[in-house]
């Protein structure tokens, strides 16, 4: 019967499908590990990028040339890392290169940050929170509304679950005033109530132009960066530094990374001094202290570590760590040409998506196919197509082939 | 006469078990044809490929000139269906499933259904999965008549049935058969009832049709015969069906009148050969063999 | 003759829909005397920023039901088919056989979307009154595929019911228990939308699947 053949091929290419995703995902899970790589740090004495291994008890550091270093010179070599443990042991300098140092200057001054795809690309409800940013009192007040700035900016009441029209007012002036345009393309903030402090919104308007909005004494403050004069902009993370240096981390389209500056009341953006970033798949991560920022950007390639001066962002040193496959590489590359996945490392949303591996697993295929078409006798036209499908999917088309009706059947016919 | 059913050269396979060769046989509007035979030899199995249930591993089958695979609703509507075991959907109750039918057959006469029910002494709301055997043998029978199909396909009516409900069952298949050009397709394992029912016999040996012949003609010439013999050994032919010995006594069945199985036993120094007329069960035995 | 099939379906799944009805209606009754005390213990205030930041619905506690409930729906529509192949007196029935097979489909689709467009119409009235509208559309969001599992759930149901060998129903078992987890993985609220399409056309593609284990029947499969 024809349909029953055309369903017939619909089912095998649903099992195949289904088993492009299951073989694989347990075959990831018996073989992989994730990538390791040493921990990096640059050394504010040694001036220069120190590898750490945590796991070596006697000497954890190891410098470019080399050289091994134990626990305790660790701990002075890199006294802007590791100043709690100098502090307890009484042994924390004054100053290095001139500058002070107490613990609160250090504390004001760290600087932890980490950039993943998945930070813009998870789904965002739409209601933020607009916090007090002068609040009278000591720390942070939960607003008793919340707000949405998709098509106009409205601040709705929690108690009542209605809108709050003299405050939304107020602000859609603010905003309009200070020629914001909407649709909002996307609003990024800190909504946190644990923070140290709060600056608000930063949103790119429908002209691209990132405005900072926050609310200071019960007012609007809004204000356009005027950054998108200059920066075609892609993204923005709001970073309330302890030491209100700057707003936070922005990305251009081409993936280079930015710091914006408060400068007298107007918005400046400092360029890290590091080649772009690939925004889809690399991740970043920013360890900074009062003297050096140390920059590691993971890639599918390996692991690139920039030192940079903090005032100017400019690079000191830059190292290169090339990433050895691992296991489910290898297993991965022989046994599937493609596989499917819908949970992904570099995104928050789910959908499928096909990883082609390349040309080696047709080597295997082949060997299937041909192995598979001469033990199992079938008449000739079923043959071939069941050749040419394990040839094209195989592990998972041939498992598809065997465990679905209609091939068991022709088996017993053609005996 | 126009042929209702045609089966040609049918083979099947289960697995790699036998269960016919190159079967061929046909039914004939207005009879009544009893598909015979022991347990196990694919009386259900015919049904089943007649229907388009089983795919054969070879062959053809014709209802209506249609072919099994792909009956048209048609052609469906005028052939009535009584499963082996009376099955029906048994989540119904009595006048549920009346209602549940109705709307698929033109000719749908819900009196026969009621009549046949009233009989029975239950209530219109009583589930069918409720009822016994012969209570809801009587229900399928009902439906079967309402529906008023050309062709009545019937699989092992009898089974599960005490006596009277048998009974029941045979009279009103024949007086429905006797109504008008209907033609009955049945199979059974128990033959008592079938001698006043069927005009036309299949009885099935594994693997085969041993014999496809009217009704009559089996009771009349079929015969059972006795002698003596010291012979120690009496081969079957096609003449000589199933010889037995029990102590000095020979039994043999033959369709071969007496004259002539004097003949074909005289080397055997036979004495005493008796001739006995046979029922239809009795003539099945004859046949098939008691074992 | 479709009304009579669907008379069919009615008397042997009306329990299981009157139950199921009730079993939603039980449940959303608890998740909104829940949000009730959340909203008087807690305040509003408390109540929404908890659920902006950490992205909580209470619309959890759904989770399973939808596929439990159409799995049941399915083995009451399906089973009292296949016990003593009863099948046969349905595709004997004088309608086109594919017909057949797509009257109890549809049955069975449209009574789990009546069942749950009635259990949607009570839980966005319910949280309207509570809840902002964005906030609404993310539980709603995030309940979708669950929902969509029950569709499915039902489909796969009827094609292993179908299917007449035992050894295939136990391999359609496992394949169709692994298609259900694609509808259960857990993400943020929102998070599933690109791939609600994609399940979509599990949903259809499944569609057809009984009508290759009828096809399967009527072959005679053993």
């Amino acid at each position: 019967m024809k349909s029953k053949k055309i369903i017939y091929i619909q089912i095998l290419l649903f099992v195949t499908f289904i088993g492009m995703c299951a073989i694989p995902s347990l075959c990831k899970k018996i073989t992989y590990s994730p990538d390791d790589y040493p921990f990096v740090y640059y050394s504010s004495i040694l001036k220069e990028l120190c590898y750490i291994d945590f796991h070596d008890k006697e000497t954890p550091m190891r410098d470019g040339a080399g050289n091994l270093y134990t626990t305790a010179q660790y701990d002075s070599l890199m006294p802007l890392f590791n100043f709690r443990q100098l502090m307890v042991d009484g042994r924390l300098p004054d100053s290095i290169d001139g500058h002070e140092i107490t613990p609160p200057i250090l504390m004001s001054k760290s600087i932890i940050y980490r950039y993943s795809p998945a930070k813009f690309k998870t789904p965002d409800v739409g209601l933020y929170m607009m916090y007090e940013s002068m609040p009278k009192r000591v720390g942070l007040e939960l607003p008793d509304d919340v707000f949405r700035m998709k098509d106009k900016i409205e601040f709705i009441d929690n108690a009542s679950n209605t809108i709050n029209t003299q405050k939304s007012q107020t602000f859609q002036q603010a905003l309009d005033k200070a020629g914001y345009s909407f649709p909002t393309q996307w609003v990024s903030g800190n909504m946190n109530p644990h923070k140290r402090y709060d600056e608000g919104y930063f949103c790119l308007d429908d002209s691209r132009q990132l405005f900072h909005v926050k609310m200071v004494n019960g007012r609007p403050f809004v204000r356009n960066t005027h950054i998108g004069d200059s920066i075609t902009i892609e993204g923005f993370t709001v970073y309330e530094a302890a030491d209100k240096r700057f707003y936070g981390f922005l990305f251009d389209k081409m993936g280079s990374a930015y710091i914006i500056e408060s400068d007298e009341g107007k918005y400046k953006a400092l360029k890290l001094d590091i080649p772009p970033i690939n925004l889809e798949n690399d991740e970043m991560m920013i360890m900074g202290n009062l003297l050096y920022w140390t920059v590691s950007v993971t890639s599918k390639k390996g692991k690139d570590i920039y030192a940079l001066k903090s005032g100017t962002l400019e690079c000191l040193q830059k190292i290169a760590i090339e990433r050895t496959p691992g296991k489910w590489d290898n297993v991965s590359a022989w046994l599937f040409p493609a596989y499917l996945t819908f949970e992904h490392n570099n995104s928050d949303f789910i959908y499928p998506r096909l990883t082609v591996t390349g040309y080696k697993a047709f080597a295997v295929n082949l060997a299937l196919a041909l192995l598979f078409s001469l033990v199992i006798s079938n008449p000739g036209k079923k043959r071939l197509f069941n050749f040419l499908f394990v040839l094209l999917t195989g592990i998972t088309g041939l498992i598809a082939l065997l465990i679905l009706p209609d091939f068991s059947t022709k088996k017993i016919k053609s005996k | 006469m126009e042929n209702i059913i045609v089966c040609e050269n049918i083979t099947h396979y289960y697995g790699s078990r036998l269960i016919y060769e190159n079967l061929n046989f046909e039914v004939k509007k207005g009879k009544i044809l009893g598909l015979l035979g022991k347990n196990g030899t694919g009386k259900t199995t015919i049904i089943n490929i007649l229907n388009g249930y089983l795919k054969p591993r070879s062959g053809e089958c014709r209802i209506f000139r249609e072919k099994m695979e792909n009956l048209s609703p048609g052609t469906k509507a005028s052939i009535g269906l009584l499963l082996e075991g009376h099955i029906q959907h048994t989540f119904f109750n009595v006048r549920q499933i009346e209602k549940f039918y109705r709307q698929f057959y033109p000719n749908w006469k819900a009196g026969a259904y009621y009549e046949l029910l009233r009989k029975l002494q239950v209530s219109e709301t009583q589930r069918i999965s409720a009822m016994s055997c012969g209570q809801r043998s009587q229900v399928a029978l009902g439906l079967l008549f309402a529906q008023d199909p050309d062709l009545l396909i019937l699989d092992d009516f009898s089974m599960g049935l005490d006596p009277g409900y048998r009974r029941l069952f045979v009279q009103y298949l024949k007086e429905y058969a006797s109504n008008g050009d209907k033609t009955i397709f049945l199979t059974s394992h128990i033959i008592q009832d079938m001698e006043m029912l069927i005009d036309d016999c299949i009885i099935l040996d594994y693997g085969r049709i041993l014999l496809h012949k009217p009704t009559d003609y089996i009771l009349n010439k079929f015969k059972r015969y006795t002698f003596n013999s010291s012979a120690t050994e009496i081969k079957a032919t096609d003449k000589l069906w199933n010889p037995e010995k029990t102590g000095n006594t020979w039994e043999l069945y033959s369709f071969s009148p007496k004259d002539e199985i004097q003949q074909i036993l005289e080397p055997y120094n036979i004495a005493n050969l008796k001739e006995e007329k046979l029922s239809l069960e009795d003539a099945f035995i004859g046949l098939t063999g008691k074992y | 003759m479709i009304t009579s099939i669907f008379y069919k379906e009615w008397i042997k799944t009306r329990r299981i829909l009157l139950l199921s009805l009730v079993v939603f209606a039980a449940l959303i009754t608890y998740i909104f005397i829940n949000v009730e005390q959340m909203f008087r213990i807690n305040g509003a205030t408390q109540v929404w920023t908890e659920t902006i930041l950490k992205d909580i619905s209470v619309l959890t506690r759904i989770q399973w039901l939808p596929l439990i409930l159409s799995v049941l729906f399915g083995v009451s529509q399906f089973v009292p088919e296949m016990s003593n192949k009863r099948l046969k007196l349905t595709l004997h029935l004088p309608m086109p056989e594919n017909k057949i097979m797509f009257s109890m489909l549809a049955f069975g689709l449209s009574g789990l979307l009546i069942l749950y467009a009635i259990t949607y119409m009570a839980i966005l009235g319910g949280l309207n009154i509570y809840y902002p509208p964005e906030i609404v559309w993310s539980m709603v969001e995030a309940s979708l595929p669950w929902f969509l599992a029950g569709l499915a759930g039902y489909l796969f149901v009827a094609w292993i019911c179908i299917e007449p060998v035992w050894r295939h129903r136990v391999f359609n078992t496992l394949i169709a228990a692994y298609a259900l987890t694609f509808f259960m993985i857990s993400a943020k609220s929102g998070a599933y939308m690109p791939f609600i399409p994609y399940l979509l056309a599990i949903i259809i593609v499944a569609h057809f699947f009984s009508f290759y284990s009828m096809y399967r029947f009527k072959d005679g499969s053993q």
